[in-house]
């Protein structure tokens, strides 16, 4: 092999490697940014906004139901459902609302998507078999059953060490939090001696703390945000008692909560609470605004440079 | 020009609901939808000047067109029957809740409403001649009107898929009638407070539900031939409010459970097989017309001094969610039914259009 044909074959490979990092990686964004679904426009969209409310934008645009969008752990890419083919199933777009494909090639009715912390898999609800929680891989494929149909599972929410997942389930007409074990399949309940009426679970950046939405007895019909700790010790009251509150959703630094509430009639709002002095802020106005989630780029490890950088992320190897 | 047959004929036991519908007996109807009145093939088939007749009646109508028609509603509404001021009342509301408009406003007791298929008309129950008879009204609640000249008592009505004809429950049975009264027939007794029927789109077949030693069971029956299936196995259970979703393939329902004293919301595919538990605890569950939510009742218990009182409310719950949205919440809310426009095959346009509906001739 001569110079000539050895620097020709590094060169076609360099640019093959360009090529590839330029298709592939999508920009995550720079700032903190909130993701929801709102119906202001006329139709169910996903939207972006700042954690204070401000630089409310729309990503998608079509007349489908664009719906509960959530970000992937690095920020580059947001996982949402959508009816664009018919029926509600689960689609993924970078992070500026541009190439949106379908997670699975069978289409069947899937909502209530959420993350594994390391991005590969996502849990969601399924109508088939017999509504229950499933998780696959991002590209759609290994798909398994998290719990029995008996359960009557949704609204899944990953552990941050990917061990476990929260959801709620209704058994006996009596909606409460369960935590399944992934490697096992145990299933245990959270709060076992309190009332029902729990939903819309939400692990803490940490999985030192689940959030949630509890419509209890002694709140006479309304709900509040709930926190306590993953063995249901520190049960604490986070924000005020209004007719719905739920959708909980953690800031990335486990400080804020931010969720929907209704506080005027017929009004679905989003606000954000501090977790320890419960100040209250009011991030929307217009419309029904639900479903928030929550990214920051300050909380990854690594700062994310896509075009420079060609990191692979790995599992933490346990034990 | 139409070519006209000559003979026409139906298969016997069949009405025109199905044509147009897949046949699963298999039997090949389209020829029949070439069948046209015998009188007016013999008056005026062929002829200029019936041309020229339906011309000029065209015109008349499109010049008076704001006599006739009722206003079909431009979006979706929910109606709904309340007792929020000591007496039941017809409400219609949008499908957030929001825009809640009493639409009877009569001293006595109106019940049960039920949207026409084209939304032109609301069916509904009321005591105001002194026994519970059926009455129609339009979707702003005027011209009210009786359906039956004779009185008797009537409840639970349901529309035809087509508009055509209702069910009903007259003395614990299900009858069907046209929609002006006539042609009244009994298909299925129901025994004790049973009923409830619910007309299947493709019209067919009625879902009911029959009381039994120890429970109610839930029934088919065939509009045609009478024949009758029951979808669940087991006996002795508490079933009730049968209701069929849009695309005719399942049947939502609520069953009790006695020792436990909770009623959940299933679904059931129309062989019987299939059953899905839905959400719990909930009433009476109603399709949305797209057939991805459900309306449904659910008691709140209320403490008010010494007393406790259950006051039902109307919810809304997508299917699959357990997030239920409460649509009600002033007094007491009963038995929704949801219309919208956007599901019409074609966009109603009562002011331009005047198709008059007829049925195929049946000839033995």
């Amino acid at each position: 092999m001569n110079i000539k044909s050895l620097f020709l074959f590094c060169s076609l490979n360099l640019i093959l490697a360009f090529i590839y990092a330029g298709q592939v990686r999508a920009q995550a964004p720079k700032t903190a940014k909130i993701a929801f679904s709102s119906n202001r426009d006329g139709n169910w969209e996903i939207y972006l906004m700042n954690p204070d409310g401000s630089q409310q934008e729309r990503l998608t645009r079509n007349n489908a139901l664009d719906h509960s969008p959530v970000w992937s752990p690095t920020g580059e890419q947001i996982l949402f459902t959508s009816d664009r083919d018919g029926i509600k199933d689960l689609y993924v777009m970078d992070a500026d609302g541009s190439r949106v494909r379908r997670v699975f090639r069978k289409s069947a009715v899937r909502i209530e998507p959420t993350w594994s912390p390391d991005g590969e898999r996502i849990a969601f609800h399924s109508e088939t078999p017999e509504w229950s929680i499933q998780t696959a891989t991002i590209h759609g494929g290994d798909v398994k059953q998290v719990v029995s149909a008996e359960w009557h599972g949704g609204n899944p929410s990953w552990s941050a060490n990917g061990k476990e997942i929260a959801f709620v389930g209704d058994v006996g007409a009596a909606h409460r939090i369960f935590i399944v074990k992934l490697d096992s399949g145990d299933v245990r309940t959270f709060l076992r001696k309190e009332s029902p009426r729990m939903s819309t679970p939400s692990w803490s950046p940490k999985g030192d703390k689940l959030a949630f939405s509890w419509s209890k007895w002694g709140l006479r019909n309304k709900s509040a945000i709930f926190v306590a700790n993953r063995d249901g010790s520190r049960l604490r009251q986070i924000s005020e008692r209004v007719p719905l509150a739920y959708y909980p959703a953690w800031s990335p630094d486990g400080d804020k909560i931010v969720y929907v509430e209704e506080a005027v009639e017929r009004e679905r709002q989003i606000a954000v609470v501090d977790v320890e002095t419960g100040g209250k802020t009011q991030l929307t106005h217009r419309g029904w605004n639900i479903t928030p989630s929550w990214f920051d780029p300050k909380s990854l490890s690594v700062s994310p440079q896509p075009h420079l950088l060609t990191t692979t992320w790995g599992k933490i190897k346990a034990d | 020009m139409v070519m006209i047959p000559q003979t026409c004929s139906l298969p016997r036991n069949h009405t025109y609901e199905q044509l147009g519908k897949n046949q699963k007996d298999g039997t090949n109807l389209t020829p029949t939808k070439r069948c046209i009145d015998p009188i007016f093939r013999r008056n005026f088939s062929e002829n200029f000047s019936f041309q020229l007749f339906w011309a000029l009646g065209l015109i008349f109508v499109l010049a008076s067109g704001h006599i006739v028609f009722a206003r079909v509603p431009t979006t979706a509404r929910i109606v709904f029957f309340s007792l929020r001021d000591d007496n039941a009342e017809i409400y219609t509301m949008a499908p957030d809740g929001s825009q809640q408009r009493n639409l009877t406003k009569h001293p006595s007791m109106d019940r049960e409403p039920v949207w026409s298929p084209t939304g032109a008309h609301i069916l509904f129950a009321s005591d105001r001649s002194g026994i519970l008879d059926l009455y129609l009204m339009d979707p702003n609640g005027t011209n009210v009107r009786k359906v039956f000249r004779v009185s008797a008592e009537r409840k639970h009505p349901s529309w035809s898929p087509n508009g055509k004809r209702i069910a009903y429950v007259k003395r614990q049975a299900i009858y069907i009638a046209t929609i002006d009264g006539e042609m009244e027939e009994q298909l299925a007794k129901v025994g004790e407070r049973g009923g409830s029927p619910s007309w299947s789109p493709d019209g067919s077949e009625l879902a009911f539900v029959r009381k039994e030693p120890g429970g109610y069971q839930l029934v088919l029956v065939n509009v045609h031939t009478l024949a009758e299936k029951t979808l669940f196995p087991q006996a002795g259970q508490w079933i009730y409010n049968p209701s069929w979703s849009p695309d005719g393939s399942k049947i939502a329902f609520s069953w009790w459970n006695e020792a436990e004293d909770v009623s959940t919301l299933y679904t059931i595919n129309r062989d019987g097989g299939g059953r899905q538990r839905i959400f719990s605890p909930g009433r009476r569950p109603v399709w949305s017309p797209h057939g991805d939510e459900l309306l449904y009742e659910d008691s709140i218990p209320l403490q008010l001094a010494h007393i406790k009182l259950n006051l039902p409310q109307v919810y809304k719950i997508a299917l699959g969610s357990h997030v239920p949205e409460r649509l009600t919440n002033n007094g007491a809310n009963f038995d929704p039914d949801w219309f919208d426009p956007a599901t019409l095959p074609v966009q109603p346009q009562p002011r331009l259009l005047t198709t008059v509906w007829g049925e195929m001739k049946i000839q033995d």
